[in-house]
């Protein structure tokens, strides 16, 4: 039998999704750019202003991670293959995703570079223009906190109903503590630079938060529209 | 197909019955086997089975292992002697009690069979 | 191959089904009837592993089966809410996503149920029709050829046609890779011939288990002068009594034996079979 059935059927679909979505999403900020061009000089790095639309979309993914549960199990798989190989999608996926972001920072150098532009990034950012390794690091963090989480709530919702607001909050806990680490989504007082240990105890934590939701999830009957 | 009552095998052995009793089955013919019949009449294999076991227990047909089922000889005279004792208690008797009911004599009844019997039909 | 023991599922207060004790076999076809809330669904849900059991055991060859995967790949359960997949989710890809989660889901056999179903390939999950997606879920059911099968009213908002290509597809499937079929319905005179043993559950409780062919010979209509019905059915397991002036029909249940028959030939009574689906009615309670 082969091994691993639920992240091979997410790389194979979910994945290439991911990142087409997202080419699709710098598409368009390229777009807004030679628009915004036209009529004012450029000061700002479009990709950087950009990024903190990404941890808003991947929390909204992650969030629909719950409802792909019930289709696992429906398909025969188990709660407990699903909370190793769903986290195993994110990780992998939140690298491939992020390698594909560092790449995009290094061609908007080129091109800002080529027009003349000035290139600022946001005043809480924890890395330079060209520190790319830094910056795989942050996105790589950033995204998969936000996966982990958005499951976390999405199977939260879906498990407790109105009561599963509550989640919330140690779910706000887990993004904005691992946001300090990473520089992508951290209030001015919480900041400690990219930290690889508090980038793994969060990832742990949303983990923990997800298992404790789903590991004896009911499938409900749910009506469909 | 089937009435929503009696047992579904008994009435697929009395349909096969009926089959053999016409002639539309004739000695050592095959018969459907199990699956097709329950695939053509949408019934549960082991229903068709267990009538088409019925069949075998009471000599109408017979099994050839892995080539099928077989009309079995001196079947067709087995049933008739079988249901011309059955056709007096079980037609004849209703009939005649309803035309008591009725007062319908008897002779009426025999004059109206003589009339509609079609010649040269009873071997 | 599946066996329940003193298996209970409750919902908060609310006990949905009270200690069971169930064995089905393998490579049998069963149908399971209930009425509405009798705990049909609940059943079927904590066979196929999708809740766990408040109490008691579910085991699949031995082996419990809430999150056991060797025991849940070989278990299907189609129920009526959109499960499969994702609304904006193609056929095809749900097919192809249940090729790479079930090891024995067959994708060519899934393909070819689609055209008989004459299911729109290129279409979502979310635009089918009520019927359709009852299709599909036949469709994905058929194609996993789960050891231990499982259908949650199938056929729900099937036209006449399509509950023929669901009968057809299933006995040949089964016919030709004997399995263990478990169905719940409520068309019950269609849908019976299919079964080869009935369960009927009733406010969370087995009320009966028998061989289809046998609970059709259990009810007998007996009709006659009404005090000569009730002369005749005291001491009989009576479902139900009907009357229409001086005459009485009384159902009763458990089959008469030759005495009894006797009987009722010499007072005049007249006895009649009763329809399964008119049995289960009266067995669950009659109407209201």
């Amino acid at each position: 039998m082969s091994r691993l059935p639920i992240a091979r059927y997410l790389f194979s679909s979910h994945t290439l999704f991911l990142i087409m979505f997202l080419g699709a999403f710098y598409l368009l900020v390229a777009v807004v750019v030679a628009v915004a061009a036209l009529a004012t000089p450029i000061t700002l790095s479009g990709v950087d202003v950009a990024g903190q639309a990404l941890h808003w979309l991947a929390l909204g993914y992650g969030y629909s991670a719950a409802t792909l549960l019930t289709t696992m199990i429906v398909h025969g798989r188990t709660r407990r293959e699903f909370l190793v190989q769903h986290p195993l999608f994110q990780v992998v996926t939140s690298a491939v995703l992020a390698a594909l972001i560092t790449g995009v920072y290094a061609l908007e150098a080129v091109v800002y570079r080529a027009a003349g532009w000035t290139r600022r990034l946001q005043d809480h950012r924890i890395f330079e223009a060209t520190d790319y390794p830094t910056i795989f690091g942050a996105y790589w963090s950033m995204l998969t906190v936000c996966l982990m989480t958005g499951a976390f709530l999405g199977a939260a919702i879906l498990r407790w109903e109105t009561a599963g607001a509550l989640a919330l909050l140690p779910a706000a806990v887990v993004v904005v503590y691992a946001g300090a680490a990473n520089g992508l989504f951290s209030l001015p007082f919480a900041r400690v630079g990219l930290d690889v240990a508090v980038t793994a105890v969060m990832v742990a934590a949303g983990w923990a938060l997800l298992w404790s939701a789903v590991r004896d999830m009911p499938v409900r009957i749910r009506v469909p529209a | 197909m089937f009435d929503d009552r009696s047992p579904i095998y008994r009435q697929i052995a009395d349909q096969v019955k009926d089959d053999v009793l016409r002639g539309v089955l004739g000695a050592g013919q095959q018969v459907m086997s199990t699956n097709q019949y329950a695939a053509h009449y949408r019934i549960n294999p082991a229903t068709a089975a267990k009538a088409f076991q019925q069949l075998v227990d009471e000599g109408v047909i017979y099994k050839r292992r892995g080539v099928g089922m077989f009309v079995a000889d001196g079947a067709r005279d087995r049933l008739r002697t079988e249901r011309r004792e059955r056709f007096f208690t079980e037609v004849v008797g209703p009939m005649l009690a309803e035309a008591h009911a009725l007062g319908i004599p008897v002779a009426d009844i025999v004059a109206h069979l003589q009339r509609h019997d079609p010649p040269g039909d009873s071997r | 191959m599946i066996t329940t023991s003193a298996l209970q599922v409750r919902y908060g207060d609310t006990t949905a089904l009270h200690p069971l004790d169930l064995d089905l076999s393998a490579g049998r076809i069963y149908g399971l009837l209930g009425r509405n809330g009798a705990g049909k669904t609940t059943l079927l849900s904590v066979l196929a592993g999708f809740r766990a059991p408040s109490a008691g055991s579910v085991t699949f060859d031995g082996a419990p089966v809430f999150e056991n995967a060797a025991a849940t790949t070989r278990i299907c359960l189609i129920r009526d809410d959109g499960g499969l997949g994702d609304p904006t989710d193609k056929l095809t890809d749900i097919l192809d996503m249940a090729a790479i989660l079930r090891p024995t889901f067959d994708r060519a056999f899934a393909g070819e149920l689609l055209d008989r179903f004459a299911l729109p390939r290129r279409s979502t999950l979310g635009r089918l029709s009520r019927g359709q997606r009852s299709a599909f879920g036949v469709t994905v059911g058929l194609a996993s050829r789960a050891a231990l099968t499982m259908f949650d009213e199938a056929h729900l908002g099937m036209d006449a046609a399509a509950r023929k290509v669901f009968a057809d597809a299933l006995l040949a499937d089964y016919l030709a890779r004997p399995r263990t079929f478990l169905l719940s319905t409520h068309l019950i005179e269609e849908q019976s011939p299919l079964f080869e043993q009935v369960l009927i559950l009733h406010q969370g409780r087995l009320l009966l288990r028998e061989d289809l062919d046998d609970l059709r010979g259990r009810g007998v209509a007996v009709t006659g002068p009404a005090t000569l019905v009730d002369d005749f059915v005291s001491g009989l397991t009576v479902l139900a009594e009907r009357r229409l002036g001086p005459t009485k029909e009384v159902t009763v249940f458990g089959g008469l034996d030759d005495e009894h028959r006797r009987l009722a030939g010499r007072a005049g009574l007249t006895l009649g079979p009763v329809a399964v689906q008119d049995l289960f009615i009266h067995l669950t309670g009659g109407l209201p």
